[in-house]
């Protein structure tokens, strides 16, 4: 059994969380989701990175404040190194390293997502 | 060994040739050390509003909300429990629950945050005796020693796997918030698991 501090309630049973898989998708914007292929949307969609090491990954507080925060988790020791709010990114250098190592940072769909500017109205 | 001292007879008769005295159960082995009774008709309202209306939200409901995680604040018998970081249990008195839903949706703060009376869909145990504490820890995993957590704690957490908000009132006084639905189960769960306790089930609040 884990004990995982969430960031509101304190330190937790694993067992009153739930686990929301890899965090960090980006959903590639409307404007250009129509013009990437099936193969580019399906980066974003279906696949799902699998490391035997350092993952980060989304949680959910559920039987607690139901509250989702993101978890640097180490999927060999279970050994978690960072917790940091949902829509940020890891401040240690571990979980900076596991975001940057990721091969989604170099997908199209993520990249499509990132440097789409919203046209102002 | 004196004649008059009471025995305590657990394989003492090997060691003498007195007879000894019948044991009487004291009062307090006998005697119920759990009350379980139902807080029938509280108010229940869920409240969500960001920090910064947080101090005025407080003004209508005369109850400060906390601003500290897995803490209560009380006033004038008005229980305000933190859920979240901008989530909040009101319990308030029986039949307060629509007034003061009524004065927050027509206050200027009703873009900002939302209200909704939860009375019915929560059922609120209230639990009380010396024993209170070790009957709860059969089933809820967090710590619930007296410095851990005392008056005015507050936890979200799961009791006999059924999702309940514990509230400590006092030392040995707890109210436990959980799901109509499950207001049942929770109830039949504590009467099996303080069997060794004694239980006393009342009807006043
Ligand atoms: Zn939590």
């Amino acid at each position: 059994m884990l004990r995982i501090k969430c960031p509101f309630c304190g330190y937790r049973n694993e067992s009153e969380f739930s686990c929301g898989g890899e965090a960090h998708i980006a959903r590639p914007s409307a404007a250009v989701s129509d013009k990437l292929t099936d193969s580019t949307f399906s980066e974003y969609l279906f696949m799902r990175e699998n490391p035997k090491g350092v993952f980060l990954e989304r949680w959910c507080h559920t039987s607690g404040c139901r509250r989702w925060f993101n978890v640097a988790r180490d999927t060999v020791t279970h050994q978690i190194y960072e917790i940091y709010p949902a829509g940020k990114t890891p401040k240690t250098t571990i979980g900076k390293k596991a975001y940057q190592v990721n091969w989604r940072r170099k997908s199209k769909a993520e990249v499509a997502s990132k440097y789409l500017k919203r046209t102002p109205k | 060994m004196d004649e008059n001292t009471p025995h305590i007879a657990f394989g003492c008769a090997a060691f003498t040739d007195k007879k000894l005295p019948i044991l009487k159960k004291p009062e307090f082995l006998t005697a119920p050390q759990i009350e379980l009774s139902e807080i029938p008709h509280l108010g229940k309202l869920n409240i969500r509003c960001d920090s910064i209306n947080r101090d005025e939200v407080s003004k209508l409901i005369q109850c400060n909300l906390p601003a500290e995680p897995n803490y209560m604040s009380n006033k004038a018998g008005r229980f305000a429990v933190s859920l979240g970081p901008d989530e909040y249990l009101l319990l308030a008195e029986p039949g307060s629950e629509s007034q003061l839903e009524q004065i927050l949706r027509s206050s200027h703060l009703l873009e900002h945050i939302s209200v909704v009376n939860v009375s019915d869909a929560f059922c609120a145990i209230r639990l009380s005796g010396i024993k209170v504490r070790e009957l709860l820890s059969k089933g809820c995993p967090i710590d619930l020693h007296p410095n851990n957590f005392y008056s005015n704690r507050t936890a979200q957490c799961e009791l006999a796997l059924a999702n309940v908000i514990l509230i400590c009132l006092e030392d040995n006084e707890f109210v436990c918030i959980c799901r109509t639905s499950f207001a049942e189960y929770v109830l039949d769960w504590c009467i099996d698991a303080g069997q060794e306790y004694g239980i006393l089930i009342s009807k006043k609040i």
